[in-house]
């Protein structure tokens, strides 16, 4: 019983992880057509910063989240305008983000060489204590990222249901020309969609560099998992992102716990290879159904 | 289909003489003695030469653009060295088998994906990316295949004839580059190829005239996998020690890609270009040290291609031949005979080229006097069709009246569709 309630907390804190790293994402591809691989880059750029200004500026590292969240946002703000001035199709979003990742990963191995680079652990007391219900041992960092990622998600959520700035870009991504004359906005919608998707990357790096040792190639392991969540979670759904990042969390921390931990990325990636066979279109629906011609 | 029309005497007879020039230059080294370090180079060029093109005709010409290609390139690559040093084998035989290896991958990735109709190419993209990643955690984990800790790949046997390791890695390279290019090349000028191309320009336009397209993409797939597969098995040799990064990790599709796009994807020989110039640029960058930068500026060779140059250096290159080539061989000309070595005068080569391949057309003579026989058709850089010399232009021309050109708007595709 013990371990199940085990596997079933591990299963919600990993899920927790990936729908904050996969929100932004989503968002970016739903709404505002851009597929953004430099997303990865955002979140690790993020978590570098986290860990100079904790390591070698003394901050605690979740304060650092007022620095993070910021440069986040202005690095979505910053590739959205991108975008939006050389007017690039869904597809040339896909590889010129991928140039993108590739420019910062070499300049984040110029910056901080190819060495593992971690928060000294009495500077991290998040991810050394731990949360501790009746039997139940929860990572205490991964619990404030699971706490984070609902407060995100929802908050996501909200704003596109039942603001004047989520039904005018849902109007905008279904509608085009109608929305356009019914006075909305696309382009500042898409700098706000935009600048939160940037942020949640700054808040997610935040988490992983107290998580991680950092090398500047270790986030390319997180892009197959990310992906499938998105893909698996509907595009722009909130709520869809935070099942499938618990499908895939608990898909893994299952077999963490009665299999062999090394196979549980690869069960994700079966998952997700399953889940596109049977399911293209993703476990959720996608938040905002496009207008077909 | 007449062989004449898909192979033109006069191209023919240009590319055998650059054939025969390449299979007698180890010999040449051999009387000369130039630095031997060459011959490691060009194998490295012909090896991104069969990588790209194997890329490029399934996501150049069909349009179904994989991030997958470390699946098949690093299948091959494991079977080799599994085959080669846990059962001694033969380097030659594992080859056939790697290549087996690869058209299985693609095949049943191909029978998964291609089934699913709904699918568009962005998720294709993603989903060969994940195929090519879950392959690599599969190989990691088990203990069958790797399991994590590498495999050290010996001597393996191999005829006589073919020389020392560099000049048996050169050799099998020219020699799999040349069936990779052929393929492409016959792909592009047959039915086959213009029905890949009726996929890419709209695939339910395609399908609605009758193209097989479900058929046409698992081939062509599937050629592609083996083609990258029989590559990565001959590259374990060159690679020594094998692990999961090497094999499977993001580099391959990153390379492949950048020298498909920055060369021209719609073009048999843009993989070609884009490989010589690629590989060049990194060896010399890379070789003094600054991979970092080199990465940096290959990233944003590839963001500027996809923006400003969609149909890539072939498509300007078709337009106006002579130029570039005479800016290239005067630029090469000039830094070897200034006492460079051959790879830096062949870099600054083509720098020299490509910056007057890209000086806008008005600071030049008319068009026209650059290229026999009239202009490209839908020559507006969007690289259909035509070749870069005089040879090619010609086979051009035979070409024009069979081969359908997808991206002209006045195409025979097009109108049938509507």
């Amino acid at each position: 019983m013990t371990v199940l309630l085990q596997t079933l907390a591990t299963g919600v804190a990993l899920a927790g992880l990936y729908s904050i790293f996969a929100i932004g994402l989503s968002l970016g591809w739903g709404l505002l057509h851009t597929i953004n691989f430099a997303h990865f880059s955002f979140v690790l750029l993020s978590a570098y910063v986290t860990y100079e200004l904790s390591a070698t500026g003394g901050w605690d590292p979740l304060t650092t989240i007022v620095v993070t969240v910021p440069l986040g946002a202005l690095l979505g703000l910053g590739l959205q305008l991108f975008v939006t001035t050389f007017k690039i199709d869904v597809f040339g979003t896909l590889i010129v983000t991928f140039g993108l990742f590739l420019m910062f990963e070499a300049g984040m191995a110029m910056q901080w060489s190819a060495d593992l680079r971690r928060i000294p652990a009495e500077l991290n007391p998040y991810f050394t204590s731990a949360l501790v219900i009746g039997p139940i041992r929860v990572s205490m960092l991964l619990a404030i990222s699971t706490v984070m990622a609902l407060v995100t998600c929802l908050g996501v959520w909200w704003l596109l249901q039942h603001t004047a700035t989520g039904r005018g870009i849902r109007a905008f991504v279904q509608e085009p020309e109608m929305a356009a004359a019914f006075g909305v906005n696309y382009r500042s919608l898409a700098l706000v969609i935009a600048g939160i998707g940037g942020a949640t990357a700054g808040l997610t790096g935040t988490v992983l560099g107290m998580y991680l040792s950092l090398t500047p190639t270790i986030i390319e392991v997180w892009i197959a998992v990310v992906f499938a969540v998105v893909l698996l979670g509907g595009l722009a759904n909130p709520i869809g992102v935070m099942g499938s990042a618990f499908v895939i969390g608990m898909v893994e921390s299952v077999t963490r716990q009665f299999a062999d931990p090394a196979l549980a990325r690869l069960a994700a990636l079966v998952v997700l290879i399953i889940a596109l066979v049977f399911r293209p279109e993703g476990l959720f629906k996608r938040l905002v159904e496009e207008a077909r011609e | 289909m007449n062989l004449r029309r898909i192979f033109p005497p006069r191209v023919v007879a240009v590319w055998l003489v650059i054939y025969v020039a390449l299979l007698l230059l180890p010999t040449v080294q051999g009387i000369t003695g130039f630095p031997l370090y060459n011959l490691i180079f060009l194998y490295l060029v012909f090896f991104w030469i069969t990588q790209a093109t194997s890329w490029n005709i399934l996501s150049g010409y069909s349009g179904y653009f994989s991030f997958g290609q470390a699946a098949f390139y690093g299948g091959g690559m494991y079977t080799t060295t599994i085959l080669g040093s846990r059962y001694d084998w033969d380097l030659l035989p594992t080859l056939p088998v790697a290549a087996l290896v690869g058209a299985g991958i693609a095949f049943l990735t191909g029978l998964l994906v291609f089934r699913l109709r709904k699918l568009s190419g962005e998720i294709f993209a993603l989903f060969t990316l994940a195929v090519a990643l879950g392959i690599g955690a599969l190989v990691q984990n088990w203990r069958v295949l790797d399991g994590g800790r590498g495999i050290v790949l010996g001597q393996l046997d191999y005829p006589d004839l073919l020389g020392d390791t560099t000049e048996m890695l050169y050799y099998l390279g020219l020699t799999l580059a040349v069936i990779a290019l052929l393929a492409a090349y016959v792909v592009q000028r047959s039915r086959f190829g213009a029905g890949l191309f009726a996929i890419r320009d709209d695939e339910k336009v395609a399908e609605a005239i009758g193209v097989p397209t479900f058929r046409y993409k698992m081939l062509i797939f599937t050629v592609s996998g083996a083609l990258a597969a029989a590559s990565g098995g001959l590259h374990a040799v060159q690679v020594g020690f094998i692990s999961t990064d090497v094999g499977f990790g993001l580099r391959v599709a990153v390379f492949v890609i950048l020298m498909s796009v920055v060369g021209g994807r719609r073009h048999w020989f843009g993989p070609l270009l884009g490989a010589v110039l690629i590989q060049t640029v990194t060896d010399r960058m890379a070789g003094a040290g600054y991979a970092e930068a080199n990465q940096i500026v290959l990233a944003a060779v590839l963001i500027a291609a996809t923006l400003f140059l969609r149909g890539g250096i072939s498509a300007r290159l078709v337009e106006r031949p002579l130029p570039p080539v005479l800016g290239f061989v005067l630029g090469f000309v000039g830094t070897f005979v200034a006492g460079y070595p051959a790879i830096t005068a062949a870099a600054w080569g083509m720098a020299v080229g490509l910056v007057v391949l890209f000086v806008p057309d008005r600071f030049l003579p008319q068009r026209r006097s650059w290229t026999r026989g009239g202009s490209a058709p839908g020559g507006d850089g969007d690289g259909s069709g035509a070749g870069t010399d005089d040879g090619i232009e010609d086979g051009h021309r035979i070409e024009g009246d069979e081969v359908i050109e997808p991206s002209d708007p006045a195409s025979p595709t097009k109108e049938t569709g509507r």
